[in-house]
């Protein structure tokens, strides 16, 4: 793995500098360590020439961005409509209680998982759905989500 | 599909592989069939194809999104048209076998329709596909959207040659203004007269935007478009540039769409390699070139100055729109803003001409531009009824033809109760207006709005004050917080509505609801604050009493609102068969086998996985 520094300067070429790529250049630092780490942003702000509010303003307005770190398998609950009129809303109410946590985003004692809801993933015909490090699962429930939450815990433990 | 005596409706021509192949296999490779395992279906049909030596003669192709998403994965055989659903991987060997093999078509893997016993083979006589018209999605499941060759030779880039080489721009904005084609991305503004007044604008350079941050919840067209059939909406684009002299495109498009955005770039790349984009296209001196921007997840960025605002690098928050951004856009120059569906309208129009565009639709555009709607629109049909999916149907088609005739009525044989369309900024439609047309100005009049095509079915048990707030909270994350009316207004919107979910609003609330959604609708700085409260006003105007009843008698008629409802078992329906017991997380379900359950109120979290799980829809919500 490179290094912190190496990895945002090589973020930053790929995006030539360019101030009016820095949402671009934050979606690269998120996918790379799944989230936003304080440091970086500020070094983000020294080398772009930005003030480092800029950086803060942009990664608490889109809600691609978190500055805190997310679990090893995210799981993002689509509560778009199709999905709330099926029943989305109470599914991410279960999994909260499922991984034992307070509110969206918080990490998973285990550190395995960490849930948010999402507006939308854009398969509606496929009502409800969840998305499970990544994986898209349609027609789901709240039973069928807890069983594939103990598949992945007991892959992980055999690891 | 309607009648027509065009003899090459480009809906109908077949696929252009056909000739090499005996019979092409159309798999969906959409993200709704993805998610359902189609690339697996994928290596297990070649793997049975080898095994059987057919190599030569089928081929397997993975298309675009076919539209019917929830019997994924899909497949249509070309060139019988024969439609298969639900494919598992286990299915494969018998359906190579006895249909490629033997010719003997599977009738167990087709569509049956919900009342009917027989599999209707053909997919053009399925329910669901039979009133669809495809403008904008005229290549879907017919081309491998990785590839420009199929695209080239179903027609593709043909309109962009014909505008290059025999039309001057005005020609092509006259064009526009006379089809009548209306922004699909929900304001419904005349195509044409944007560019009209981009063209006209004073400012160099000039920019073509297309706007792909499909942020409606519950819909999904332009996910659609770009990942079956990306080079529509690059060629629409490149015909905008000429029209309105530019040569610098960009795509904004949302990253929660990763297949959508890879298939655009290789989209991209091919076009530049086959000189469609890039330097002196067709020869004719005319540059154009298109760059993607990614979006980061916020719904206020389909309004055309937060885009902007996005675009430069800069929080998306829009500003006050009495400066055009056709004048003052981008870097604060002229710029087109279209979306994903409008651009990929556009190579038909040119084509096949304005007046047979003009032709398909209501009211009459000749004299002026806002008199109709024109062509077809593409909806994302979805809740609560049997066949959920994308489907592009004519202008002036009735809500009850697209709920119950394409839709195939609803699920689990409930009432139907209303239709949701245009999103957050839209409104509810109830049962006696199922027989309103639908387009622009229709549905506006009766307080929704067209939005980019988002068309939620509900039944009764959906309520409405539910579906107020639903979208009321979706609003207070999504609104920039700039303006005060749209800030702080809708929290206080929401907090009523909660207060009446919880059965703890006071008289007079509903009054008060009213007269804060009037406020926040007049005094919000963009369309966002502006429609917020559609979705309160008109729940309010169809559904009152179902407000009042929560308010004054404290009950949930549709059994939602949790701080309103218990939950009980039906003793009569009730085998006793464990489940619900066994998955309850409270331990607050009592009962043996074969003996009725109970539930205990006050272990009862009102979680609902009981209700999920009973097969015999013996948990009552009350």
């Amino acid at each position: 793995m490179l290094t912190d520094e190496a990895k945002l300067n090589e973020i930053i070429e790929h995006w030539k500098r360019d101030s009016s790529y820095l949402i671009e250049m934050l979606q690269d630092v998120q996918a790379h360590y799944r989230y936003i780490p304080h440091p970086l942003a500020r070094r983000l702000a020294e080398e772009l020439d930005v003030p480092v509010n800029r950086i803060f303003h942009i990664a608490t307005f889109y809600k691609g961005f978190t500055l805190e770190p997310r679990g090893k398998f995210p799981i993002a609950v689509c509560t778009g409509t199709a999905c709330h009129v099926k029943g989305g809303t109470r599914i991410l109410e279960n999994i909260l209680r499922d991984l034992g946590v307070e509110r969206e985003g918080q990490v998973s004692a285990d550190g395995l998982f960490s849930v948010e809801s999402v507006r939308c993933v854009g398969c509606c015909g496929l009502a409800p759905v969840v998305t499970v490090g990544g994986d898209v699962y349609g027609q789901t429930s709240s039973v069928k989500i807890s069983r594939i939450l103990e598949r992945v815990r007991k892959a992980e433990q055999a690891h | 599909m309607s009648v027509n005596t065009d003899t090459a409706r480009p809906e109908e021509q077949i696929s252009p592989r056909v000739g090499g192949y005996r019979m092409h296999l159309m798999l969906c490779a959409g993200t709704a069939c993805v998610a359902s395992n189609s690339y697996r279906i994928k290596e297990a049909l070649e793997r049975e194809i080898k095994k059987h030596g057919l190599a030569n003669e089928i081929a397997v192709v993975m298309t675009g999104c076919n539209g019917f998403c929830a019997q994924g994965p899909v497949m249509v055989v070309q060139p019988d048209e024969i439609f298969y659903q639900h494919l598992t991987e286990k299915d494969i060997p018998h359906l190579v076998e006895e249909h490629m093999l033997k010719g003997r078509p599977v009738p167990a893997l087709m569509y049956t329709p919900p009342a009917g016993k027989a599999a209707i083979p053909k997919m053009s006589e399925i329910g669901f596909f039979k009133k669809q018209r495809l403008l904008a999605l005229r290549n879907r499941g017919l081309l491998d959207p990785e590839s420009i060759d199929e695209y080239i030779a179903r027609d593709g880039y043909r309109a962009l040659a014909k505008v290059l080489t025999e039309m001057t721009p005005e020609q092509v904005v006259q064009e526009m203004i006379a089809s009548g084609l209306r922004g699909r991305g929900g304001g419904g503004f005349p195509t044409g007269i944007k560019w009209k007044t981009c063209r006209e604008a004073p400012g160099e350079p000039k920019f073509v935007v297309c706007n792909a941050d499909e942020g409606d919840p519950g819909a999904y067209m332009d996910r659609s478009i770009i990942e079956g059939d990306p080079h529509s909406v690059l060629e629409g684009m490149a015909i905008a540039a000429y029209a309105i002299g530019s040569s610098r495109g960009y795509v904004y498009i949302r990253h929660e769409y990763p297949l959508a955005l890879q298939r655009l770039e290789k989209a991209i790349a091919d076009a530049r390699a086959f000189c469609l984009l890039g330097k002196n296209i067709f020869e004719r001196g005319f540059d154009f070139d298109v760059k993607i921007h990614r979006g980061a997840g916020a719904f206020v960025c389909g309004e055309s100055t937060a885009l902007m605002a996005s675009m430069e690098g800069r929080p998306g928050e829009p500003r006050a729109k009495y400066i055009h951004t056709v004048e003052h856009g981008l870097w604060d120059l002229p710029t087109n803003l279209n979306n994903v569906e409008t651009y990929a309208n556009v190579p038909p129009i040119i084509l096949r001409g304005a007046k047979w565009f003009a032709g398909i639709g209501t009211g009459d555009v000749s004299e002026n531009p806002w008199g109709g709607s024109k062509g077809t629109k593409v909806f994302s049909l979805v809740g609560k009824v049997h066949n959920t999916g994308l489907v592009e149907v004519p202008m002036g088609i009735t809500l009850r033809e697209i709920v119950f005739d394409i839709g195939g009525g609803m699920m689990k044989g409930r009432k139907f109760k209303a239709v949701q369309t245009g999103g957050p900024s839209g409104g509810v439609i109830p049962e006696e207006l199922l027989d309103l047309p639908v387009d622009f100005d229709q549905l506006t009049r009766v307080g929704s709005m067209m939005g980019s095509g988002g068309m939620i079915v509900m039944d009764d048990t959906d309520c409405m004050v539910d579906i107020a707030r639903y979208f009321i909270d979706f609003l207070i994350g999504e609104s920039c917080g700039k303006c005060l009316p749209c800030r702080e207004g809708l929290t206080q919107i929401n907090a009523i509505l909660n207060d009446i979910c919880n059965g703890t609003a006071l008289e007079g609330s509903i009054e008060l609801l009213e007269e804060l959604a009037n406020t926040v609708k007049e005094c919000s700085l963009c369309a966002l604050g502006g429609s917020a409260p559609n979705p309160v006003l008109s729940t309010l105007r169809y559904f009152r009493s179902e407000y009042e009843a929560h308010v004054k008698e404290k009950r949930c008629p549709a059994g939602v609102c949790k701080a309103l409802i218990t939950y009980s078992i039906d003793p009569a329906k009730c085998t006793g068969c464990l489940v619900c017991k066994r998955n309850c997380p409270q331990d607050a379900i009592a009962g043996d086998k074969k003996v009725v359950h109970t539930i205990d109120a006050d272990k009862c979290i009102k979680c609902g996985i009981c209700r999920d799980v009973c097969a015999f829809d013996a948990v009552i919500v009350r």
